[in-house]
């Protein structure tokens, strides 16, 4: 059951609505948490592993919490050196059970996730030396969503840590943190401190939140049924034939499934949020108009939000201020001057990020490589920052000049799709393949790119889908300027007179029923990051 | 505002979404579109059954693509005189032939209902329940089923005539291995708890309207085995049901894997369908009390003019598959006449 199928949205949603109305406010919560449970169960039967994390962090919380307490009570019977030596016992302690706490979290996520993926490697390497290993493993599980409350767990134990957040006592809170229906499956990675209370707080619906989360929910469906589905034929096509494409089909290709993952994901975050929203509940944002990014640190600070302020605040800044990576910038400084420090330092704290950024998608090589990459094409943009601001100061152009940003916008682009050519790829081979054909062989092909797009046989799309496919692209090319110039045209849809607000729900109910994809002659696409 | 205040503003919302789906209906209607071919694919078994003249049929036949490819109800006219129809399409689930039973009993009594026990064994849970609740959405907003006929504007026109639900197909890719594939033995494959459930709630909707259900399996090596065959036996007798297995009864329908399937054993062609059909009709003819009506001017003007045509069509698509052929059937119909659904 996900979020974009008529069992959720016509059944599941509602249901869920009229029964935590209908349940005093005490209860609400666990009404979410019940129905939570069952959401994850119609998904996967491998809730065991949410609920063992939810009493992990629960323990490894308390417990921190606990020594901590025994600690301040013994702290004003002790003398300076006593203190001392009880607080660095103390953060010891607490930094043991942070670290154990999250080496169980990520073990069970490497279980789950990278195992086969590993042993696999090392079968691989060995057999290159002549050593037939053949490891095996047998069957893994695979809950939906671990990626994503693994983070949000791990993330949890850490700002207990931090003293950010208190230990929760309650597990039912925790476990509704962590299981929470509307983002188990897609995100977003949400902080224990921004959304925990308000799942607790068990508040009654409002028909205003109803209202503001329903067209939450109606734009999503858009992005969904009008573009991205369709555009998985495209883009299905290319990769499923990669071995004789044309040039000019990989580039469509790749852009299409840019667009198509921009739409399906954005898409599904809008459904999530506008769920979340219904019931008054408020999920951080996941996309905020990627595709008019300056650069590619700008995209990714626009693109997965969570998973970037996860990554930021949980490895970035850990790499960073660690003690050997300051020490290393002390030494590169002096050595090698400012902007080799500079450089240096950026280098080693945003490997890791980025390798990890890219093994949180997968267990693949493809997914390795993409987040290499950014780190490469990251590290180039700190290098090259100096130099250009340089010539902006010499051709008097700022980020604003229009044709400037345009330009960079546009380059911006060029990276985003090269890397989803090689995001999208099962192998390396396959990435490499297709990569090679841009620049080698014929680039048209000679019976016409409009004859290939509209073979029935090849992409099943008609002529009237990718009209389909253009409109819903203005729609949202447009409320995306909108939202950039900060119009706030969905507050105002919600604020105005009910005419025009019914207006424009029924416009989209309307372009959903007569020219969404589906029905006859369309395959439900299954969401591309539950598969994460 | 408070949710108990807003209840009215919902409901006037639900209210003015309804009247959009029905308008939608009006639109998007089967009745003005399927006779012009515009309506293809599974979508035209529905749209058939909504144009249908009430009260044509004796036997009904439904089920999945095994169905849907196995039985001509032309076949059945011409050589038996006996009225039926196939409303058997790809991947069909349990909760969708259900519900296009219900729909053909508003306007049809049929004899027989052939049910073809392939989609017994298609399940999943979450499966099910979505198709139930698409496929009841659809039953009561026939917009919703039929929406994407807005692309006519930029269609060509569905070559491919369907003959009371049957789609001729001559293409032949012959079954090499041997057609001993029904090996004895006491293995069951048991139906699970939702086949069980469906068998026995399609077989209270075919009694409350007067008809028999009958439960068939078309031979297929590809589909059938025997621990199958005893799994939906033991359903069959479970729910006091006739189960015909023409995967036993080869040689009494007279195939031949050489020539009778159009992909090496999955479905049957034109040639395995109309074989099929004179078979399981003639298994029951001496229960039912079927009625030949050839000589009776009310059926025969409407079913012989679809018959020459059908006949017509088997001329024009020797050795052809369906949607290889169709803009060759296109320029023939074309030069026929008007574009039309046989019988319509």
């Amino acid at each position: 059951m996900a979020y974009h199928e008529n069992l959720y949205l016509l059944v599941f949603l509602p249901l869920i609505l009229i029964v935590y109305q209908v349940f005093p406010k005490k209860l609400r919560p666990y009404v979410l948490l019940v129905f939570s449970c069952l959401f994850f169960l119609a998904n996967s039967k491998w809730i065991i592993v949410p609920i063992l994390l939810t009493v992990l962090i629960w323990l490894a919380g308390m417990r921190i919490e606990k020594i901590r307490l025994d600690a301040e009570q013994k702290l004003p019977e002790l003398d300076k050196a006593g203190k001392k030596e009880l607080k660095a016992e103390t953060e010891k302690r607490t930094h043991r059970i942070m670290i154990i706490g999250n080496l169980i979290i990520l073990g069970i996520l490497f279980y789950a996730q990278y195992l086969h993926f590993t042993v696999d490697n090392v079968n691989r390497v060995f057999s290159v030396f002549g050593i037939d290993l053949a490891l095996k493993v047998g069957k893994t599980f695979f809950p939906i969503g671990i990626s994503f409350y693994s983070l949000e767990a791990i993330g949890y134990l850490i700002d207990v840590y931090w003293n950010k957040v208190q230990a929760d006592h309650n597990p039912f809170r925790l476990g509704l943190f962590i299981l929470f229906f509307p983002q188990v499956m897609e995100g977003p990675i949400a902080s224990y401190k921004d959304t925990a209370a308000q799942l607790w707080s068990g508040e009654g619906l409002k028909v205003d939140n109803i209202s503001a989360g329903l067209f939450r929910i109606l734009l999503g469906l858009f992005k969904k049924m009008m573009v991205a589905d369709r555009l998985a034929r495209v883009v299905g096509c290319v990769y499923n034939n990669y071995t004789d494409m044309y040039g000019f089909m990989v580039i469509l290709g790749a852009v299409s499934y840019t667009i198509q993952l921009y739409m399906e994901f954005s898409g599904s975050i809008d459904i999530v949020i506008g769920s979340a929203e219904m019931l008054g509940i408020k999920l951080p944002e996941n996309f905020r108009q990627p595709f008019m990014a300056q650069n590619a640190a700008d995209f990714w600070r626009r693109w997965h939000i969570s998973l970037g302020t996860w990554f930021r605040t949980y490895l970035f800044y850990a790499v960073s201020m660690s003690k050997s990576v300051k020490a290393i910038n002390k030494k590169l400084r002096k050595s090698r001057g400012k902007y080799a420090a500079m450089v240096g330092t950026s280098a080693m704290a945003l490997l890791p990020v980025w390798l990890a950024t890219g093994l949180w998608h997968g267990p693949s090589w493809t997914y390795i490589f993409y987040g290499f990459y950014y780190f490469c094409i990251l590290l180039a943009e700190t290098a090259i920052q100096p130099y250009m601001e340089k010539l902006e100061d010499r051709l008097q152009i700022t980020a604003k000049t229009p044709w400037y940003a345009a330009l960079n916008i546009v380059r911006t682009w060029i990276v985003i799709f090269t890397g989803e050519l090689f995001f999208r790829a099962k192998t390396m081979r396959q990435a490499l393949v297709l990569f090679k054909h841009i620049f080698t062989g014929s680039f048209f092909p000679e019976r016409g790119v409009w004859t290939i797009l509209t073979d029935q046989k090849a992409i099943l799309l008609e002529k009237a889908d990718y009209l389909a496919i253009l409109g819903g692209i203005i729609v949202i090319v447009i409320i995306d300027i909108c939202r950039e110039k900060d119009l706030k045209l969905r507050e105002k849809i919600l604020q105005g007179p009910i005419a025009l607000r019914w207006s424009v729900y029924y416009l989209l109910i309307i372009a959903l029923l007569v020219f969404g994809a589906y029905g006859s002659g369309f395959q439900a696409v299954e969401l591309i990051y539950a598969g994460f | 505002m408070q949710f108990k205040n807003g209840l009215f503003r919902i409901a006037g919302f639900l209210a003015g979404l309804i009247i959009i789906l029905l308008l939608m209906g009006v639109i998007f209607s089967a009745k003005r579109y399927y006779p012009t071919g515009y309506i293809q694919d599974r979508n035209s078994r529905h749209a058939m059954l909504t144009c249908e003249k009430p009260e044509q049929v004796d036997i009904i036949n439904v089920g999945d693509s095994e169905s849907g490819t196995g039985f001509s109800p032309m076949a059945v006219w011409e050589q038996r005189g006996y009225t039926s129809m196939n409303i058997g399409c790809d991947g069909i689930t349990m909760p969708e032939a259900y519900i296009v039973l219900r729909k053909m009993f508003r306007t049809q009594s049929p004899k027989v209902v052939l049910l073809e026990t392939n989609l017994f064994y298609r399940n999943g849970t979450a499966k099910l329940v979505k198709s139930l609740v698409a496929e009841e959405f659809y039953d009561l907003f026939e917009g919703l089923r039929f929406h994407n006929l807005w692309k006519f504007c930029w269609r060509e026109r569905d070559s491919r005539l369907l003959f009371k639900g049957y789609i001729i197909n001559e293409f032949v890719a012959p079954y090499t291995d041997s057609p001993d594939y029904m090996k004895p033995t006491d293995q069951v494959d048991h139906l699970d708890f939702f086949s069980e459930k469906w068998m026995a709630e399609i077989n209270k909707l075919c009694k409350k309207n007067g008809a028999e259900l009958v439960l068939w399996s078309c031979a297929s090596p590809e589909n059938y085995w025997m621990a199958k065959h005893n799994g939906l036996q033991e359903g069959a007798d479970k729910n006091g049901l006739t189960y015909l297995d023409c995967n036993l009864n080869q040689e009494a329908i007279g195939l031949d894997w050489s020539h009778d399937t159009s992909d090496a054993g999955n479905h049957m062609n034109c040639f395995g369908a109309e074989k099929t059909a004179l078979w399981l009709v003639d298994s029951l003819d001496d229960r039912i009390d079927f009625t030949d009506r050839r000589q009776d001017p009310a059926f025969a003007d409407e079913w012989n003019p679809i018959l020459d045509r059908y006949k017509e069509t088997k001329v024009v698509m020797d050795g052809y598959y369906t949607d290889i052929i169709s803009d060759e059937i296109a320029d023939y119909i074309q030069n026929g006449g008007d574009f039309h659904q046989p019988g319509y």
